[in-house]
């Protein structure tokens, strides 16, 4: 099977700080990818090189490559506004612009100079319904977003992403600002979505990852322990290191 | 006798809401002599007609659209300038010498008296470039005094925009001046809008520096380059030179009246603002 997105080799310091460390692996299309590892081990790291986020960080450089649908997207001919449309971020903490339900949505269509009017309209009506939110909401959609609960704020940041039609969505500890029922709703969401996306989740929760996830990645101070199908990782691990951290030996 | 924490703590409390009695008194006091002295002279037709016998008789009309006209150019000129070198300093280029050097200046300009950018308008604006004692004159030269306080406002503005904002904007693929005028600027535009309005305040109440530009002429004005007396030049040279008291003090509380009016809408816009945003 072809792989959505190749990391090969690939490195990346903070001014002298290498954050990580020579990692090769391969994300599979449509199926959700569980980064796991201690705080500070690279996975979040790693994720915000998939749309490149990190190039807002000063002093980050990489090298190596990363492949998206085989393109190197740290070429130089790669238009950043493209990649980000395609590989969708959804953040820790749900973080809505603080406009309407309905602008919140449409912001990613604006930016791109998609058609206005009845499209967006439609497009704001499905990528709610995409999470679910379009029957609680669909008389709001003028109501601030900041007003939503928790994970309604979460669901509506993952609409916002859909709303540009994006291949990817990485999700960067998505659930660790909501109670259990809300983490459990949106974990559901997540295998919805994974028919049609791919996800990269990156989580400290290795239930979460257990649960969700396809397949496993394990870092461990910014380099790749081991990475497998889920099942393997959590029953029969090859590496002493991740059969000790998945039982919580350590970490 | 041994002081105890509560009866220390009930002093405290009183101390503190006699000093700011006496704050608040002091400022009740000062506005509301001017307008028992000076609301009886308010009719319309001083609001009206021009002034007479230099000002001993007749109206302010001529100093009311003087002082929107120079106010009025003057914001126009400054909040934008204003807005986008705030906008270069927080977005557009990363903490540096150049930041703090710019940033030293303004404060420094925001410190400077306003008689100097009075002498500067009135050299560079009035001789050098020859635009004389006119509306462009005091309008330029207010613009650069209430530039300092534009940056500063807004720059507190645009940096309260919390980070995840721009991280989001970014990730859904916007470019940096799309992630700027759709949410920075989007969210930040109530603290614009205070540090404006303050700007306004400053201008209509300045007269050191519009008496070095703009000059003191009575008429109408009609055109930009013609000589206007602004509200508070007029006031200060009616009490200067004794021309007559109860018209300085109409005049004082036109001006005042008018100041407390633009902040009470200025407050009242901004809450809407805000309460939109946040």
């Amino acid at each position: 099977m072809d792989s959505k997105i190749e990391v090969r080799n690939l490195n990346l310091y903070y001014d002298t700080f290498h954050a990580v460390k020579d990692v090769t692996m391969s994300v599979k299309p449509q199926s959700i990818t569980a980064i796991i590892g201690p705080s500070g081990c690279g996975k979040s790291t790693l994720l915000r090189c998939f749309n490149r986020m990190n190039d807002l960080v000063e002093g980050s450089r990489i090298s190596g490559q990363i492949l998206f649908n085989g393109q190197d997207i740290y070429n130089s001919s790669m238009d950043l506004t493209q990649l980000r449309r395609k590989v969708g971020m959804v953040f820790q903490r749900p973080n809505p612009f603080p406009l309407s339900v309905f602008e919140n949505v449409a912001f990613g269509r604006r930016v791109h100079g998609l058609p206005k009017g009845s499209e967006t309209q439609m497009a704001v009506e499905k990528s709610l319904c995409a999470t679910g939110l379009w029957d609680e909401l669909k008389d709001k959609l003028n109501m601030s977003a900041l007003s939503l609960s928790a994970e309604q704020q979460q669901r509506l940041c993952i609409s916002r992403l859909l709303a540009i039609e994006p291949e990817v969505l990485l999700m960067d500890e998505p659930c660790s600002a909501l109670d259990p029922i809300a983490t459990g709703n949106i974990e559901d969401l997540m295998k919805e979505l994974a028919i049609n996306y791919t996800i990269v989740i990156v989580t400290h929760n290795m239930q979460q990852a257990a649960r969700v996830s396809e397949q496993t990645a394990l870092f461990w101070l910014g380099e790749l322990v081991e990475y497998d199908s889920t099942v393997r990782i959590f029953e029969n691990p090859s590496k002493k290191q991740t059969e000790d951290y998945v039982t919580g030996r350590f970490g | 006798m041994k002081i105890t924490p509560a009866a220390s703590q009930r002093f405290v409390v009183a101390f503190l809401w006699l000093i700011t009695s006496i704050t608040l008194l002091v400022l009740l006091f000062i506005i509301g002599y001017i307008l028992v002295h000076g609301l009886g002279h308010i009719n319309w037709s001083f609001l009206t007609e021009s002034s007479r016998r230099m000002g001993r008789e007749g109206g302010i009309f001529p100093m009311i659209v003087g002082t929107i006209l120079v106010t009025g150019l003057a914001v126009i000129i400054a909040a934008p300038v204003g807005v986008l070198t705030t906008i270069y300093l927080t977005e557009y280029t990363r903490e540096g010498k150049l930041t703090s050097i710019i940033r030293f200046g303004t404060d420094c300009l925001a410190a400077i008296p306003s008689i100097i950018f009075g002498l500067f308008g009135f050299v560079f604006f009035v001789v050098v470039l020859r635009m004389g004692f006119s509306i462009i004159s005091g309008a330029l030269t207010l613009a650069i005094m209430v530039l300092p306080t534009i940056i500063r406002t807004s720059e507190e503005a645009i940096r309260a925009v919390p980070k995840s904002y721009r991280e989001v904007s970014y990730g859904l693929g916007s470019t940096r001046w799309q992630m700027v005028t759709k949410v920075v600027l989007k969210s930040a535009l109530p603290g614009i809008g205070t540090g404006i309005v303050l700007s306004i305040g400053r201008c209509i109440s300045e007269t050191a520096a519009v008496m070095l530009t703009a000059g003191s002429a009575l008429r109408m004005p009609d055109s930009p380059f013609a000589s206007v007396r602004t509200l508070s030049l007029h006031f200060y040279i009616l009490s200067r030179e004794g021309i007559s008291m109860e018209n300085a003090y109409a005049t004082a509380s036109v001006l005042i009246i008018t100041i407390l009016v633009i902040n009470v809408i200025a407050y009242l816009l901004m809450r809407r603002l805000a309460a939109k945003v946040r």
